[in-house]
């Protein structure tokens, strides 16, 4: 009998803003069948610190974050601010 | 037409049958069943082991039952997530603090409900205005449409900060943190109302926003 833990990351984009959500599904087998499953979700918004990220996350962000889409999503933040 | 009269029904090269036909009409399949296309059902649908799995996108569809007297943009339950994210304070100009935290979540369709614990867990400087952060999905997309949090108790803030409030704008997965606030001014909360050092800045609170 032997128990074995492994990771698993689904990376959803959201639009208009290139928002990244991970949703890190930990997923513990007994003998290579799943007999647990937890998940633990986190956001990152574009011009976000990406260090400490999963390289799929990394290689995402690289893709979409432009300076343009940075700019855009500081931009709507600051319009939105209360009076 | 004419009616055949079977009990079971076996592949050709299965070993055991795979329909099973009773006196009670009943229809009883030794494995997986497959359709192409809408399965009606007159009764109940009664699921006796394993779940009921939807694919990504489809749901159950509600569209049938009565409407409220708003506009409604959805009848279908198309997701439900349970898990964990974690709480961190984070000053605008020296970054995230050092926390100790725990948060939870709940999604039922579009709405996300949160609960978090929430501390300064260390000595490192802070500086600027105080969001906390880490929330498990972004807030929607709606101009104007922000969400408030219920704070359930809030101590060892270096002052008096009532009436302390969590705002969290469309499009951010960072609440801020307000305090006192004034007809001209949004009164974020800073480094100054924090202190630097472990046990210092506790608060639960919980709430729901949507995405």
């Amino acid at each position: 009998m032997a128990f074995t833990e492994r990771q698993e990351h689904k990376i959803e984009i959201i639009p208009p803003y290139s928002i990244l959500q991970c949703r890190e599904a930990n997923i513990v087998e007994k003998d290579g069948v799943e007999v647990g499953r937890t998940y633990h979700r986190h956001v990152k918004v574009p011009g976000d610190d990406m260090s400490g990220e999963c390289a799929e996350m990394q290689a995402v962000a690289t893709a979409l974050w432009t300076d343009e889409v940075v700019a855009a999503y500081q931009a709507m933040l600051a319009a939105q601010e209360l009076p | 037409m004419s009616t055949i009269k079977v009990t079971n029904l076996r592949h050709e090269n299965a070993t055991s049958d795979n329909i099973a036909l009773d006196s009670s009409n009943n229809v009883t399949t030794a494995n997986n069943f497959t359709a192409g296309g809408t399965i009606g059902c007159t009764g109940d649908l009664t699921v006796t082991s394993g779940n009921l799995v939807v694919s990504s996108g489809n749901g159950i569809d509600f569209s049938a039952t009565g409407d409220g007297s708003g506009t409604a943009s959805s009848e279908l339950f198309d997701d439900y997530e349970e898990g964990t994210w974690t709480p961190i304070y984070n000053f605008s100009s020296s970054g995230d603090a050092q926390t100790n935290s725990v948060g939870s979540y709940v999604k039922v369709g579009s709405k996300v409900y949160v609960q978090c614990y929430i501390e300064i867990n260390g000595s490192n400087s802070l500086s600027g205005n105080v969001l906390i952060t880490g929330l498990p999905y972004a807030a929607a997309n709606v101009t104007n449409r922000r969400a408030a949090f219920t704070i359930a108790n809030a101590w060892n803030f270096p002052d008096d900060n009532n009436p302390m409030r969590l705002l969290l704008e469309p499009n951010s997965s960072a609440i801020k943190m307000m305090n006192n606030a004034t007809n001209t001014t949004e009164a974020r909360m800073t480094n100054a109302n924090f202190t630097a050092s472990a046990g210092q800045n506790t608060m639960m609170f919980s709430g729901t926003y949507t995405v």
